[in-house]
């Protein structure tokens, strides 16, 4: 019978059956994907959404959908409106009178002023509260601040002294009820982080003295060091002024973005000292007029520290606590996305404003899959982005294309100048020459590094034409130095050598630093690599200054203050650099308040630490996302918030073709 | 400079590796083995009847078919399973792209068909191995059907770890195969409890399907030790010099059909890792997606050497294949 014969094949039939149907169906339900979703593979695991610490680009670029910083940087590396719509500087000079009436006096004087001199003064506003006078100028470190005070002097202001009081942390307390006592006539107070702190106060000299120690000898267990810092007719403060975008300064619920929560994201950001974020640390207060204006004011005129808001992520006032909690990864931003779902297995975003229909309505990122599971993934175009990816991509397929992500970081080549092997500028000049950075580049995948500032932004200066400088060679034997038999550079029989600092938990590094050192050799010089863990690095050896040269690396910052690493004084002076022209032309870097003048003074900087020759930047990396062509033909750059904002349209003369796959 | 994807997967490997095993009694250990055990005997309860079906056409009346139809079938056992899985993987997604989603990582949506496409390419996928295996078993002349089936659980335990590995249908156990790729101490000697713990329960399980009952009858060996006894000769001497010499033909079968085994698990691992004399079969492997086709090509000439072995062990046997 041949039914009889059939039965010990049902079991196969029906599985043959089964994996026909499933296949078909779930085949045709991939086919029918809904357009709104993208999916994203992510260079690592889930992220945990901490707004001011992301782990890597990824991290960073998911969550710059989700919050909006006050500014953030455009395309071509500009700052750029995002909640605040415009910001400008202004100075305001505040001076103190005995009572109203003799501020009404200054008042009436500066009034009494030809309006042309009040226009080249920049004084845009006198203003009284209570028995202070309140002065507005168009910009910081204008003159005309001080041709004004010298006016005021005649009508008898008060004078402003300025102290400090080297108190400790636990101290803090009783400082802020000596300020906020009105006999005091405290007008500010700042704090270090050491607890040691500054006020500004119109009493005189004598009399704060007294009254401090009245004060703080009951209270403190001994007396601090107390000095005056100077006198002035009146304070003059910086003030950054936000003015908040109405529609799109907004919260999910509909609240505005206020003082407050501006406030709040400070004082949650300050603690972490986060990098780029040096300029936080200088704001005496934030105040609001309105809902739309917000006015920041700063202690000290630096210019520089507008760069720490750009792609801050301003985030909610938690209400009664006043700081949020900024790891929390359901917390609401004001970006254009939300966190809808989170698993082991994904992370899902949605648009806030789905009803809108834009497209994608979804973001689905996934966490990195062993190298094969990604090329299956990509061949089965089941994912749109994937970043950063280096794997599998050597031969791409066809319906896949890289593009680059903004550079992330740069590698510094740092000498010590106060170590006598590397002390000569010149023979730090010949060690330069002899390196090739274009093939270090190679072979780390990256690319050369040409400048001291960040990549891509705009004050870095452009890549020079550089003049014909003489080889390495050349340049060593003007400095006096001869080759041996062996080709080993020596002056008075000394051979050139030093040591080469390179950690020794970081692999990628530590063969960079062993193709430098062949390189060095190769051309007369002996370069021993001494290796050490990181943290020994920079916690034993650079912040003593104990090195010839070592490798470094540095975060891309918006910000343009180098003073940290390059200044005489700077924190971040490994180098024990201490150049007076350098340190002018940082300072007036940092102070400048005009964005569009700070290429010139950057510039500047960097032609100057050139000369000097003591660092070399080696390499910035080079990484690239890559994206399905299909979704994103037409549709430009790479990170995205790029790739999310809506298709350019083509030139009329161009024709539209399909994507070939 | 920049952590490359190549660079995160290693990482998330090793992470998974050194992390600690699910130990075997835990909740995760059993819900592996289960899971494992399920996929077992799925393939068998399929591969099972199809092989004695298949066997039934040969063994009534086409006697003269039943030795090459047995050579073949025993030829397509040795063709290395993962060498089929990832060509399977790469016909469904780089030819067709279909989604295999053991091996991403998208959301399954929940549902019947969901759940079946999962699971049963991998089924199917082991059952191919089993029936070649069972069928050409039940085509050996005095074949005892349970020892058939005890014969393609071990294989069925085998297969399943490959599966894993493979095609990652149960993360769990992609780890003790990773410990064998990688030959980690720490995870090494969990995976081979896994791969023992496996193969003993379906054997024991196949154990279970009826044998017939066996005459009585005495052994050469009681015969020997009888005789020995009566002519008053040591039974160890009379052993040596006479019963030694044909239990050494046996032995040397059993040696020749390890190699064969041996020969195709290689053939198996070196899909994945690259191993001496299997070049040409790892870079078939790491193109598996380009040209899945290639890769049972190159695996051949491994089940060729597979079979050659299981032939002479045939030989030494019985004097003939």
């Amino acid at each position: 019978m041949p039914s009889r014969r059939l039965t010990p094949f049902l079991p196969a039939i029906f599985l043959a059956a089964a994996l026909a149907w499933s296949g078909w169906m779930v085949v045709s339900r991939q086919q029918a994907r809904l357009p709104g979703e993208w999916r994203v593979l992510l260079p690592g695991a889930l992220p945990e959404l901490h707004p001011f610490l992301p782990a890597d680009e990824a991290e960073r670029q998911i969550l710059d959908l989700l919050h909006e910083p006050l500014i953030r940087l455009d395309r071509q590396g500009r700052p750029a409106p995002a909640l605040a719509e415009e910001w400008r500087w202004h100075l305001r000079v505040s001076c103190w009178f005995a009572d109203a009436a003799r501020a009404q006096a200054g008042r009436r004087a500066l009034e009494a002023v030809p309006a042309e001199t009040r226009l080249e003064w920049g004084l845009d506003e006198a203003r009284i509260e209570e028995n202070a006078l309140a002065l507005r100028f168009a910009k910081p470190g204008t003159p005309g601040a001080g041709e004004a005070l010298r006016l005021l002097a005649g009508h008898s202001p008060q004078g402003t002294t300025f102290w400090r009081v080297e108190t400790w942390p636990e101290a803090r307390d009783v400082m802020r009820e000596f300020a906020a006592h009105p006999e005091h006539e405290v007008k500010r107070i700042w704090f270090d982080d050491n607890g040691a702190c500054e006020i500004v106060t119109t009493l005189g000299q004598a009399a704060v003295r007294a009254v401090l120690a009245d004060w703080l000898r009951p209270r403190l267990p001994r007396l601090p060091e107390t000095r005056a810092l100077g006198e002035a007719a009146g304070l003059a403060e910086p003030v950054l002024e936000f003015r908040l975008s109405p529609s799109r300064a907004r919260w999910p619920d509909g609240a505005p973005v206020s003082a407050d929560d501006v406030r709040a994201t400070v004082k949650a950001a300050l603690p972490l000292a986060l990098p780029g974020r040096e300029g936080l640390r200088h704001i005496q207060d934030i105040q609001a007029e309105g809902d739309g204006i917000l006015r920041v004011i700063y202690r000290r005129n630096l210019g520089s520290v507008l760069a720490a808001w750009i792609g801050l992520p301003i985030l909610p006032n938690a209400g009664a606590g006043g700081t949020p909690a900024p790891h929390a990864a359901s917390h609401a931003g004001a970006g254009a996305w939300r966190v809808a779902r989170r698993d082991e297995r994904s992370l899902l975003l949605e648009r806030r404003d789905w009803e809108s229909g834009a497209l994608p309505q979804r973001l689905r990122f996934f966490p990195a899959q062993p190298a094969h599971s990604t090329r299956l993934t990509l061949a089965a175009r089941g994912i749109d982005i994937i970043w950063p990816n280096e794997s599998g991509m050597s031969a791409p397929p066809p319906w896949v294309e890289k593009r680059p992500l903004p550079s992330a970081g740069q590698l510094l080549l740092l000498w010590n100048a106060r170590s006598p092997r590397v002390a000569d500028p010149g023979l730090r000049a010949a060690l330069d020459r002899m390196l090739d950075r274009s093939a270090l580049a190679e072979k780390n995948t990256a690319q050369v590094s040409d400048s001291f500032f960040p990549e891509g932004m705009w004050f870095t200066p452009p890549a020079r034409q550089t003049p014909p400088e003489p080889g390495a060679a050349e340049q060593l034997r003007n400095l006096g130095w001869l080759q041996d038999l062996e080709g080993v550079w020596k002056k008075n029989g000394v051979p050139l050598e030093f040591t080469l600092l390179a950690p020794e938990d970081n692999a990628p590094r530590l063969a960079l630093a062993q193709a430098m050192a062949l390189q060095w050799l190769d051309a007369g010089a002996r370069a021993s690599i001494e290796t050490l863990p990181q943290n020994s690095i920079i916690g034993e050896r650079l912040a003593t200054c104990r090195f010839d040269a070592v490798m470094l690396g540095r975060l891309n910052e918006p910000g343009y203050d180098m003073s940290a690493w390059w200044h005489s004084g700077g924190r971040l002076n490994y180098s024990g650099l201490a150049d007076a022209r350098l340190d002018l032309l940082l300072e007036a870097l940092a102070s400048e308040f005009d964005l569009t003048r700070v290429p010139a003074r950057a510039l500047a900087v960097e032609e100057r630490l050139r000369e000097l020759h003591i660092a070399l930047p080696l390499l910035a990396d080079a990484p690239h996302a890559a994206v399905s062509r299909a979704r994103f033909a037409g549709r430009p750059g790479s990170t995205l918030r790029e790739l999310l904002s809506p298709a350019a349209p083509l030139p009329p003369n161009l024709k539209m073709l399909e994507p070939k796959e | 400079m920049t952590a490359s994807l190549a660079d995160t997967s290693r990482r998330l490997d090793l992470t998974y590796l050194m992390a600690d095993p699910p130990g075997l009694l835990s909740w995760n250990g059993l819900g592996h083995i289960l899971s494992c055990l399920w996929i077992m005997m799925a393939a068998l309860a399929v591969s099972g009847p199809a092989a004695h079906g298949l066997a039934a056409f040969f063994i009534n009346g086409r006697a003269w078919l039943r030795w090459p139809a047995r050579v073949l079938a025993q030829g397509l056992a040795f063709l290395p399973l993962t060498a089929l899985a990832l060509a399977a993987a790469g016909g469904m997604a780089g030819a067709r792209g279909w989604p295999v989603p053991s091996l991403m990582p998208l959301e399954n949506e929940p549902g019947l068909a969901s759940w079946l496409w999962y699971w049963t390419p991998a089924v199917t996928l082991l059952c191919l191995p089993l029936t070649a295996q069972i069928f050409a078993g039940l085509l050996a002349a005095n074949a005892s059907p349970r020892r058939v089936l005890m014969g393609a659980a071990c294989l069925a335990a085998a297969g399943v770890v490959m599966l894993s590995e493979t095609l990652e249908i149960l993360p769990g156990m992609a780890a003790p195969a990773r410990a064998l790729r990688q030959a980690h101490p720490a995870v090494l000697r969990h995976a081979v409890a896994h791969l023992a713990l496996l193969a003993g329960l379906g054997t024991a399980l196949a154990a279970l399907w009826p044998a017939p009952a066996r005459k009585h009858l005495i052994s050469a060996a009681d015969l020997i030790r009888e005789g020995a006894v009566v002519i008053g000769c040591a039974p160890w001497r009379l052993w040596w010099r006479h019963r030694l010499p044909v239990l050494a033909r046996p032995a040397m079968a059993l040696v020749l059909d390890a190699l064969a085994w041996c020969a195709a698990l290689a053939g198996a691992w070196g899909c994945l890792v690259p191993l001496p004399l299997l070049a040409d079969l790892h870079t078939a492997g790491e193109h598996f997606l380009e040209q899945p086709g290639a890769l049972p090509a190159a695996a051949l000439p491994v089940a060729l050497c597979s079979l050659s072995l299981w032939l002479a062990a045939r030989i030494v046997r019985h004097g003939s294949t």
